[in-house]
């Protein structure tokens, strides 16, 4: 398996801030695989997506994706890549535009990526693959559940079948159960699109269901990387304890 | 409740332009048609509000400005708001020099008293009532500039801005379809409040002899037209100024109904 995403010493400091928001950041992702990046609020983890999707710009360092480093390109050029890389965010009834039906919203995403024939119908089986039924599709993101939104947010993100995932506290707003049926929906397209994932995310027993392997961030750095079982089972660095013990896993 | 509440002050406006639309063919008297016999003649039941100092019927003159007094302040909304809320969404969502350029650009434009502003563009067009109009597009414009790029402000950072431009939408996209829709309710509240300002404004210039020109039938030309006869002949100013107050207030009925809908 090829490496999907490479981070290196990716470094993102804010005007106006003392030190940076994340600094030094390097991990390969592969193709397929999933990547947890776990660690308690104000460590990075968002700031990490929103730069590798080029939402905000980077100091310094490179970004690697799908063997292009995107890290320097313009808002247009980061717009074709756009179909190979999606993102899932933490509130999902804030990532719909209100005044947008959730159906209207996938079927813009396929429309901006180039796709023909009845797009609604696509729309519609998207939603299905995701577990709603076409009644969503007129549905406005005020009318429904927040796990309802989530998977619809799920279903315009692998509208395009991307290659890299990328969940951003995808499922903190959401309660236990709907959590658990969101990572199990999330696995399953794992598998089915074979996409790459990566799952931020603050709580390290979610992570250790869904992730493959997991990097352990505080304070804007990566502090401990390898397999989940072994981060979980033999974690050597104090930080990656204290989450674990947190987690009330065992 | 919301829609009901909207419901009259809308049939209101709408019943208004369509008589000030179909206004020249609801007169009852040629509105040209000039009898110095009956010059200056208090209301009666042939003339119910009396006739001017060239005998024509009142009444008709009042119904036939009708429509170039409300399209007119109509046209000045447009224009200004179209003009104001596109330089306002740039700004607002594109940023750098342009903006900082355009911005200090409108603050000259709102650091002097709009209709003296407009008193000296209008007299700079010298074009009737479409140099009356321009004139008040042109210094309104920055109203809209200022409240359009301050919503942008505040919405181009939502979470679904960043999930338009995720889905592969270009700036043009997100400018019109996510960030447009969800301010224009602010920016039509304001626009429709702003219709009895841009009516009034544009009487005042008539009045000044800066719009409208004899005998072109206009409410502000009007007033002007009796301004002198006040005393002996006081109908022939307070027609068209009630006219004015009619309609001003069921715009501004309609404004407030419309802010009360979009719970602003």
């Amino acid at each position: 398996m090829n490496d999907i995403l490479i981070i290196k010493n990716l470094t993102k400091q804010f005007k106006g801030e003392k030190k940076p928001s994340i600094e030094n950041i390097n991990f390969n992702l592969k193709s397929g695989r999933c990547l947890g990046v776990v660690g308690e609020s104000g460590s990075g983890k968002s700031t990490l997506a929103r730069a590798v999707t080029g939402l905000i710009p980077i100091t310094s360092g490179e970004i690697i994706f799908d063997n292009n480093c995107i890290s320097r390109f313009s808002p247009a050029r980061y717009k074709k890549i756009y179909k190979d890389l999606q993102m899932i965010f933490q509130l999902p009834r804030e990532s719909f535009n209100p005044v947008r039906s959730l159906g209207e919203s996938i079927v813009l995403n396929l429309k901006n990526f180039g796709f023909n024939g009845d797009l609604k119908n696509q729309a519609v089986s998207l939603l299905k693959r995701c577990g709603l039924d076409s009644t969503f599709y007129n549905k406005y993101p005020g009318e429904v559940s927040g796990g309802e939104c989530q998977r619809a947010a799920i279903a315009r993100a692998i509208a395009s079948s991307p290659k890299l995932l990328i969940c951003d506290e995808a499922t903190s707003a959401l309660d236990m159960i709907v959590q658990r049926k969101i990572i199990s929906l999330l696995n399953e397209l794992k598998e089915e699109l074979g996409m790459a994932i990566l799952f931020i995310c603050h709580d390290i027993s979610l992570v250790h269901h869904m992730c493959d392997d997991v990097a352990v961030m505080k304070d804007g750095h990566i502090v401990e990387k390898d397999v989940t079982s072994r981060i979980i089972h033999h974690p050597d660095n104090e930080y990656t304890k204290a989450l674990i013990e947190a987690s009330n896993m065992y | 409740m919301r829609t009901e509440k909207i419901l009259i002050p809308s049939i209101l406006v709408i019943s208004l332009l369509l008589f000030a639309f179909l206004s020249p063919k609801l007169t009852p008297f040629d509105i040209s048609e000039q009898n110095l016999m009956i010059a200056k003649n208090a209301p009666s039941l042939s003339h119910i509000m009396g006739t001017d100092i060239y005998g024509r019927d009142m009444f008709s003159r009042v119904i036939a400005a009708g429509r170039i007094s409300v399209f007119s302040a109509l046209a000045v909304v447009l224009l200004m708001s179209i003009t104001g809320v596109i330089v306002g969404l740039f700004c607002g969502y594109l940023g750098g020099i342009a903006d900082t350029v355009l911005m200090r650009v409108s603050d000259i434009f709102l650091a002097f008293p709009g209709l003296v502003l407009a008193i000296a563009a209008a007299g700079l067009f010298q074009n009737g009532m479409f140099g009356a109009i321009i004139a008040l597009a042109s210094v309104g414009w920055p109203r809209y500039a200022r409240l359009a790029r301050g919503l942008v402000l505040s919405t181009k950072t939502s979470t679904y801005i960043n999930a338009a431009r995720l889905s592969g939408s270009n700036t043009v996209q997100i400018v019109f379809t996510e960030i447009l829709p969800n301010i224009i309710g602010q920016i039509a509240v304001t626009a429709s409040l702003d219709i009895g300002t841009s009516l009034m404004e544009l009487s005042a210039l008539s009045f000044l002899g800066l719009g409208a020109t004899p005998p072109t039938p206009e409410w502000g030309s009007m007033i002007n037209e009796g301004r002198s006869l006040l005393q002996i002949a006081p109908w022939i100013t307070l027609s068209p100024g009630v006219a004015i107050f009619i309609t001003v207030s069921i715009f501004n009925i309609f404004g407030e109904a419309l802010r009360d809908y979009y719970n602003i």
